[in-house]
């Protein structure tokens, strides 16, 4: 393996992330690459000093205060926590009979008058009907003819 | 006494209803959990308020959880968000000047080659200080990767899970991170071997 090979790999060597075959070349390499072995010495130190830093821990009373707080969280949302999901699917449900109404109110009926002194017809317009309108107004020769007649 | 539990065992449990398997959990992972807030954090103010914080969270949703993802990859996710959230609040990256890790730096230097051997405690009190602060320069999502990776020896794939990114982006933040850990702990590093 060379230097370049060596170094792309290096961190997955160092976190133990090679298969063992990878893992073991890329060590025969570090043995002899003064560089490489300097950069896996300073990430083990640095892991290390990591880890010295990690002293926290929690009280030995931690749980106990931990399970009045949870008592309390329950006490205080317990309720909420139990409506939610009907609460969820209950304004689900809502919204759909609402829409559900409303596209069937706005859909029913070709007018809408309102009442009143200015009282005004709404008709509604629609391209595609107009035209039918205009093909049947369309006189034909015969109707012509018949109107000639008539007079 | 239930070190044999499995995670997935005391889950269970717990939707069936035993709150002791939920303690037997915090048990299992506080110490865990403790210490990426204060490698996050850098402090120990606040840290067991937050670490309620966390479980009282766990406590919330354990209910619903489902082991698609594993319990403890789920617990940290919960813990770095709390971290997140904290930091901000205390906008510790403002309070941590290059000039103050600069004197903490000088300091530490100084006593590590004039008092070594003299009082070690103390200055084993001085370098996880310098560390912890080194960590605190750190851009939040390369913090996230070394601790997991460094602290919980997580490998790529549960650091992956747990923070919700993909193993390339891991290792690339692992790299920066230490690259960054090593400029800023230089003159500490060097003296260590």
């Amino acid at each position: 393996m060379n230097h370049e090979e060596a170094t792309r790999l290096l961190q997955e060597y160092h976190d133990h992330e090679l298969d063992e075959a990878t893992a073991r070349a890329v060590e025969l390499h570090c043995r002899a690459c003064v560089p490489c072995s300097r950069v896996l010495e300073s990430w083990k130190r640095l892991q290390v000093v990591i880890q010295d830093a990690a002293v926290a821990d929690l009280g030995p009373a931690f749980v106990d205060e931990l399970r009045e707080s949870v008592l309390t969280d329950r006490d205080s949302s317990g309720v909420w926590l139990t409506v939610e999901p009907l609460a969820r699917r209950t304004v689900v449900a809502l919204a759909i009979v609402v829409t559900l109404l409303t596209s069937m109110f706005w859909s029913s009926g070709d007018e809408r008058t309102v009442s009143g002194p200015h009282a005004v017809v709404i008709v509604p317009t629609d391209s595609a009907a107009n035209m039918d309108l205009l093909q049947t107004n369309e006189l034909t020769k015969a109707d012509v003819l018949f109107a000639m007649l008539g007079e | 006494m239930q070190t044999n539990t499995t995670d997935v065992d005391l889950i269970r449990r717990f939707q069936q209803g035993d709150q002791a398997a939920f303690e037997s959990l915090v048990r299992r992972y506080q110490r865990q959990v403790a210490n990426i807030i204060f490698l996050t954090l850098g402090t120990r103010d606040g840290l067991e308020d937050l670490a309620q914080e966390v479980f009282i969270r766990v406590h919330r949703s354990l209910g619903r959880f489902k082991s698609e993802s594993t319990f403890f990859s789920w617990l940290y996710r919960i813990t770095v968000n709390i971290c997140i959230d904290e930091a901000r609040k205390r906008k510790l990256r403002r309070a941590l000047s290059l000039e103050f890790l600069a004197e903490s730096n000088s300091l530490m230097m100084r006593d590590f080659h004039t008092d070594r051997g003299t009082d070690d405690h103390v200055l084993r009190e001085e370098r996880r200080h310098l560390v912890l602060r080194a960590l605190q320069r750190l851009p939040a999502i390369q913090r996230e990767a070394i601790i997991l990776r460094e602290y919980e020896e997580l490998s790529y794939e549960e650091i992956a899970e747990t923070l919700g990114i993909t193993v390339q982006a891991v290792k690339s933040r692992l790299f920066r991170a230490r690259t960054e850990l090593e400029r800023l702990l230089k003159p500490y590093m060097g003296t260590e071997s």
